[in-house]
């Protein structure tokens, strides 16, 4: 597919060339934005931010992307996401009075924050990855499946072996 | 096979090993998006595909744009609105042959209306409750004062006017 946009002239900034591109890709931002945007949200206007954040600063952003590592849908559906989710938490923290915010969000377990600091050494990656995604994220196994490319069953089985580790240090410290 | 495994022993355990070793650990750096869609289309070496899942358990939410990224491998690319397109090709004009960046208009969202009408609200509300509490206490001194009304009314509009009627009595005494 990127061997359709020439890339060159669109990092040379060509008209021509950055309205291809945004013809070719507009709809698939607005899929990828779409789901990270809550009810209420202006999809069009996170829409704009993607393609801005893209071309800003020379297209700075466009040329870091580099076809041989990986397809420009991909990498355009991170981008995207990764935008959107940065305005929408600065839009967030310029308009929300505190008033605003019932008291259930105020707390501070409420919901797993956004980034997490995960002990070392115990849990592999990949393990910790899948129970991350299990009980922090709600994710169902098909779609833990899904974004780690592997068979469902395979999730079942690093989540077993995840919980027999856990089980041991647990016990080993009673 | 494929639901959800919902343990609540289990989840309690994972939150207290969480919790219990997050002291003084680190997240890892951010990766660049290209390594996370190199990753999204298993083109990472074993070592690489670690450092990105060590990162992705740090980062739950990005663990979602992979699934969304790999989702886009298996289907056609959709097609945006026109006026969506237009507006974003708009962001890179042509300006005697060379290519510019246009600045971007911010649109006037709902939100903002809103703030505006919020805002506008709160200021009529302050002079309403002013002028109505400024006549209150006008009448009240007026209906104290009796049958003097007028000329106190004007006094307490004219002050000097007050004034220069007592020093002219002082100096005629």
């Amino acid at each position: 597919m990127a061997q359709e946009i020439d890339l060159e002239a669109l990092s040379r900034g060509e008209k021509g060339a950055w309205d291809g591109f945004v013809r070719r890709y507009a709809g698939l931002v607005v899929a990828a934005v779409r789901g990270v945007s809550h009810e209420g949200t202006d999809v069009e206007d996170l829409v704009q931010d993607v393609f801005f954040r893209l071309c800003k600063d020379g297209f700075r952003l466009l040329k870091t992307y580099d076809p041989s590592r990986a397809g420009i849908s991909t990498w355009l559906t991170i981008v995207a996401r990764s935008t959107a989710r940065d305005s929408l938490r600065r839009r967030q923290l310029a308009v929300t009075p505190i008033d605003a915010v019932p008291e259930a969000q105020l707390a501070t377990d409420a919901a797993p924050p956004e980034k997490l600091k995960l002990p070392d050494g115990l849990l592999s990656p990949r393990q910790k990855l899948v129970l991350t995604m299990l009980y922090d994220r709600d994710m169902e196994v098909a779609e833990i499946a899904q974004a780690l490319g592997v068979d469902p069953q395979t999730v079942r089985s690093t989540h077993h072996k995840a919980m027999l580790k856990l089980r041991e240090h647990f016990a080993a410290e009673q | 096979m494929a639901g959800p495994l919902d343990d609540s022993d289990e989840a309690a355990l994972w939150r207290r090993w969480r919790t219990a070793g997050a002291t003084g650990a680190a997240v890892p750096a951010d990766p660049d998006p290209l390594l996370l869609a190199a990753y999204a289309e298993d083109r990472l070496s074993v070592d690489g595909a670690e450092a990105v899942e060590d990162w992705l358990a740090a980062n739950p939410l990005a663990a979602q744009d992979i699934v969304a990224a790999r989702r886009t491998l298996r289907i056609p690319l959709p097609v945006a609105p026109s006026h969506v397109i237009d507006r974003a090709a708009a962001l890179v004009g042509v300006a005697d042959g060379v290519s510019v960046l246009a600045f971007r208009r911010p649109s006037p969202s709902r939100r903002h209306w809103r703030e505006a009408l919020r805002i506008g609200a709160m200021a009529a509300s302050v002079l309403v409750a002013s002028f109505v509490g400024f006549a209150m206490g006008n009448d009240t001194f007026v209906t104290l004062a009796g049958g003097s009304a007028p000329a106190l009314s004007l006094e307490l509009l004219d002050p000097p006017t007050g004034l220069f009627n007592e020093l002219d009595e002082d100096s005629s005494t």
